[in-house]
């Protein structure tokens, strides 16, 4: 218990954090909600992990829910819970349990069974198997031998199974965190590699606002190629202009430009390569207000359009509308007060923060591994959450 | 002035005698004379006083004309006719000759060629010598077009190096502060930044300044209302397309009122124009109607040399009039009356930037009582849209207010979009505010029709395809200067950052859905046919 308490505090100082807006980089929170998750791994026991981590995940997503890279960490450790203890929501314990007693049954005369029955009581869509195989194999067994990935048809591995179950959940949940976690550090080494496909020589480039992963991938490839970036500063919190001193510090060529002036310099531009600060499930995007013009922009001169990401960013929702997640800020920010004095009580002043992207209007999302079409985004997502996880009201 | 009375007639009107400078007025014509002969004698030029004092004589006994020919006004009138009685009788080749050698014996150039010659040469001698010269000159006429497009080179040349050290010292302005080594890794980086070369063709962005060398106040060659027209236009103050033409026509019509005519009417208030309005654009580059304005002013001025000064002056005030009248008031006036019935009550209407003639629109919508509402977008670097939202919020129509960027948030609102233009072209697009471009693409994609409202003085009959063929430069610390105050000082630009602040932006054609001018509605494909048949300059 003692243990429990430190654990809130640690939790608590974090949310004070996040609500002061102290931390704003999502990559810094998702380390940060990272380095918590490991300390209530552990902590506590298998069987009480699940209930803790939705405790304290709740906690931590309620800090800010449109902090998204947050609640996306929380989801992928219960996401590997599940997947490796079996552990879950309610009705997927209750199943689970008749599937050890079928187990224990029928080891040895029907192993394929129990893998048809486990396929299905998962609720996810059925796997498909890549085609090569198709033309190989026969029988549905070896479609879904297939499929999963370490286990091999053979008897051995299915009585390991059932006996020492408990002994080893909490060392692989561990191993599959640390293999998250290095997926984090590298984000940025991993895209930055890409980049050189992305970029020819002598081109001028087009980015929006401030973005780290556009930052290192520039800089990757200008170790290479000589190229040019123009940047449009992102109002009403102009983080352009940071990108544009950062860049070129490293020396690269940098022209700074106002918003207004993105369809007048389209012509000149190469392609348009940006950062976001979320990438959801049906492929779109929420970004800082601006964005959708510049797409919008590209697809009428047909440049294209190339998002980078990292995992952390991706969130399991589906947004068809520029209200379904965002937020309004302060008219501080565009309107001098002195300015407002003179005006009347009507005028209604509008300063929205993101701005929806639908996938439409992407050509390439680049992520740590490779590149991505947006109507694969669903796929990876499905990869990293379990559909119950965030559909659930508890 | 002075030098200009010795080159033309000597006939003299009311008015020349008036124009005599004070500290001359008390000397005769002839003081007056040997005053101005001084004055060149010292500006180093050719004296001609003998030959000068010899005519004014002659002249003075004879009351010879304006239309005598220099080498005949030492004679009286009988030894003229005597004169050209023998060139009738004489051929006509020979009648050349005698010409040519009079007219050579006073060239002094000839003189000297002669001089330099042996004198006991023979006729055949010198017929050799001439058809030498002759060929020299025909080598010469063929040769003309190499060498003059060699001196255009050379002027070119010249201006890329004008040009070239106006962005050094700006750079050099930009890094004093900076250490050594940026300076020589620049110095040896012979790349330049393409985008910055490609807006090099765009004339940089001059300060607002009243310093200017060679204003000869003493003189009043500038008009003090140029003066001051120019500190505005600078400053901002007078922003608009149309606001700048009617600011210019005024004074326009002061200029020429004021203007003192010495000799030809036109001659002198074209020189007079040019002078102001070389100063005035020193201060900002002119607008495409501004151009048309003045060419249009010039040709009236052109047509008017029959007529006396004060009739002249009379008649093209009442010209300036007229055009501000048909063109500008009366064409607003018509379009409001058109345009304000396209509102509907609910409807949504969105307008960006700040225009005269939307104003009048949705005051006189308002006016007749239909229930609407309005966004005011706005954006930097001009922030024009504020001034618009303060008008609409006097005369009580409710608006709304956002930034450019969030436009596709607000778009799913708005049932109309209501655009100025500075200038439409001839294949139908326009060219506005920075920014139009970006508004009427959205409203596009979200089905929202698009109408321009203009006055039929804003046609052109340019075609841009592109809106980095002709624009203009804006102040680079509009761009750096920010609410959070985050960013760099111009001061301390980093060596490999650049800043460019555009003014004005084309929307292509196929953005627009409607353009509404004093002729009345009609689509942007026929902008040509308007050109064609309307449009009397």
């Amino acid at each position: 218990m003692q243990n429990k308490n430190s654990i809130k505090n640690i939790v608590d100082e974090f949310v004070r954090k996040v609500r002061r807006a102290e931390i704003t980089d999502s990559y810094q929170c998702a380390v940060q909600t990272w380095k918590i998750l490991k300390l209530i791994v552990a902590e506590f026991n298998e069987e009480d992990l699940f209930k803790e981590t939705k405790y304290f995940g709740k906690m931590l997503i309620n800090a800010n829910p449109l902090e998204m890279s947050i609640g996306n960490m929380v989801r992928r450790l219960l996401f590997i819970i599940n997947k490796e203890s079996g552990q879950g929501s309610k009705e997927n314990k209750n199943e689970e349990k008749q599937e050890e007693k079928s187990s224990k049954q029928e080891t040895i005369q029907k192993p394929n069974k129990t893998k048809i029955s486990k396929a299905k009581n998962h609720n996810f869509p059925y796997i498909s198997p890549p085609l090569r195989t198709l033309s190989h194999s026969k029988s549905l067994s070896d479609f879904l031998l297939l499929t999963e990935k370490k286990k091999k048809p053979s008897a051995l591995n299915i009585t390991l199974l059932t006996e020492p179950k408990k002994k080893n959940i909490k060392n692989e949940i561990q191993k599959s965190m640390i293999d998250v976690e290095e997926e984090l550090k590298f984000t940025y080494d991993a895209i930055s590699e890409q980049g050189i496909d992305l970029i020819h020589a002598n081109e001028i480039i087009l980015t929006f606002g401030y973005s780290k992963i556009a930052l290192e991938l520039f800089q990757e490839v200008y170790k290479t190629r000589k190229f040019e970036v123009v940047v449009a500063e992102s109002s009403p919190n102009y983080s352009g202009h940071k990108m544009a001193v950062a860049l070129s510090k490293l020396k690269i060529p940098t022209t700074l430009i106002n918003d207004s002036a993105i369809f007048s310099i389209m012509s000149k531009v190469n392609s348009v390569i940006v950062g976001t600060r979320f990438v959801m499930a049906n492929g779109g995007l929420i970004a800082d207000i601006g964005l959708h013009n510049l797409a919008i922009a590209a697809n009428v001169h047909s440049l294209p359009f190339i998002v980078l990401f990292g995992n952390y960013q991706l969130s399991p929702f589906f947004p068809y509308d520029q209200d379904t997640f965002n937020i309004m800020r302060s008219p501080d920010e565009i309107f001098d007060q002195s300015e407002m004095t003179n005006l009347s009580e009507k005028v209604h002043i509008i300063n929205p923060q993101f701005d929806y992207v639908p996938p439409n209007l992407i050509t390439l999302f680049i992520n740590n591994e490779n590149g991505q079409q947006p109507s694969y985004i669903y796929r990876i997502s499905q990869n990293q959450y379990s559909t119950k996880d965030f559909v659930e009201k508890d | 002035m002075s030098h200009q009375q010795n080159k033309q007639t000597k006939t003299k009107t009311t008015e020349q005698k008036k124009s005599i400078p004070e500290h001359l007025q008390g000397m005769n014509k002839e003081e007056r004379r040997q005053y101005y002969q001084n004055l060149h004698s010292k500006k180093g030029k050719p004296q001609k006083k003998p030959q000068k004092q010899k005519q004014q004589k002659k002249t003075e006994t004879n009351k010879g004309g304006s239309n005598v020919p220099e080498h005949l006004k030492g004679m009286t009138k009988e030894e003229r006719r005597k004169y050209y009685q023998k060139q009738r009788e004489l051929s006509g080749g020979q009648q050349q000759k005698q010409q040519k050698q009079q007219k050579q014996q006073k060239n002094k150039k000839v003189q000297k060629k002669q001089a330099q010659k042996p004198k006991k040469m023979t006729k055949e001698e010198r017929k050799k010598y001439y058809e030498q010269l002759n060929k020299q000159k025909q080598e010469q006429k063929k040769n003309w077009n190499q060498n003059y497009q060699q001196g255009k080179q050379k002027g070119q040349k010249s201006q890329d190096n004008k040009q070239k050290q106006k962005t050094q010292t700006k750079q050099k302005e930009t890094q004093k502060k900076q250490p050594k080594t940026n300076k020589t890794q620049q110095l040896s980086d012979p790349r330049t930044r393409t985008l910055t070369s490609i807006t090099s063709h765009i004339s940089p962005f001059q300060q607002p300044t009243t310093k200017e060398s060679g204003v000869e106040f003493s003189e009043s060659v500038i008009h003090p209302l140029t003066i001051e027209l120019s500190l505005k236009f600078s400053s901002g103050k007078i922003g608009g397309t149309t606001g700048r033409c009617i600011a210019l026509l005024n004074l326009l019509k002061i200029l020429i009122r004021e203007v003192t005519v010495r000799a030809r009417f036109s001659e002198d208030v074209v020189k007079m124009l040019n002078r102001n309005l070389d100063y005035l654009i020193k201060h900002r580059r002119f607008s495409y109607t501004m151009f048309s304005v003045i060419r249009t002013v010039k040709e009236w001025v052109s047509r008017v040399d029959s007529l006396e000064v004060k009739e002249a002056k009379i008649k093209i005030c009442s010209q300036i009039d007229e055009f501000l009248r048909k063109h500008i008031y009366d064409a607003e006036e018509e379009i409001t009356e058109i345009a304000w019935k396209k509102i509907k009550p609910g409807d949504v209407i969105l307008v960006y930037a700040n225009s005269r003639v939307i104003e009048k629109i949705l005051k006189k919508a308002h006016q007749n009582e239909i229930s609407f509402r309005v966004v005011v977008v706005d954006s930097r670097p001009m922030n024009e849209g504020k001034k618009l939202l303060k008008k609409l919020d006097n005369y009580g129509i409710k608006c709304s207010f956002c930034e450019l960027n969030a436009i596709s948030y607000i778009i799913k609102e708005v049932t109309k979009v209501f655009i100025g233009v500075a200038v439409i072209l001839s294949n139908g697009s326009a060219v506005g505010r920075i920014g139009t471009a970006i508004v009427a693409m959205i409203a596009k994609r979200s089905r929202v029709p698009v109408i321009v409202c203009c006055p039929s003085f804003k046609l052109s009959k340019k075609v841009q395809l592109d809106s980095l063929v002709s624009n203009e430069h804006g102040d680079p610390k509009k761009v750096l200067t920010t609410k959070n105050s985050k960013s760099v000082k111009i001061q301390n630009l980093p060596s490999d950052m650049d800043v460019i602040c555009l003014l004005w932006d084309v929307t292509p054609i196929k953005f627009i859905s409607l353009v509404i001018t004093e002729y009345g509605l009609l689509p942007p494909t026929s902008m040509q046919v308007l050109i064609r048949e309307f449009k009397d300059f």
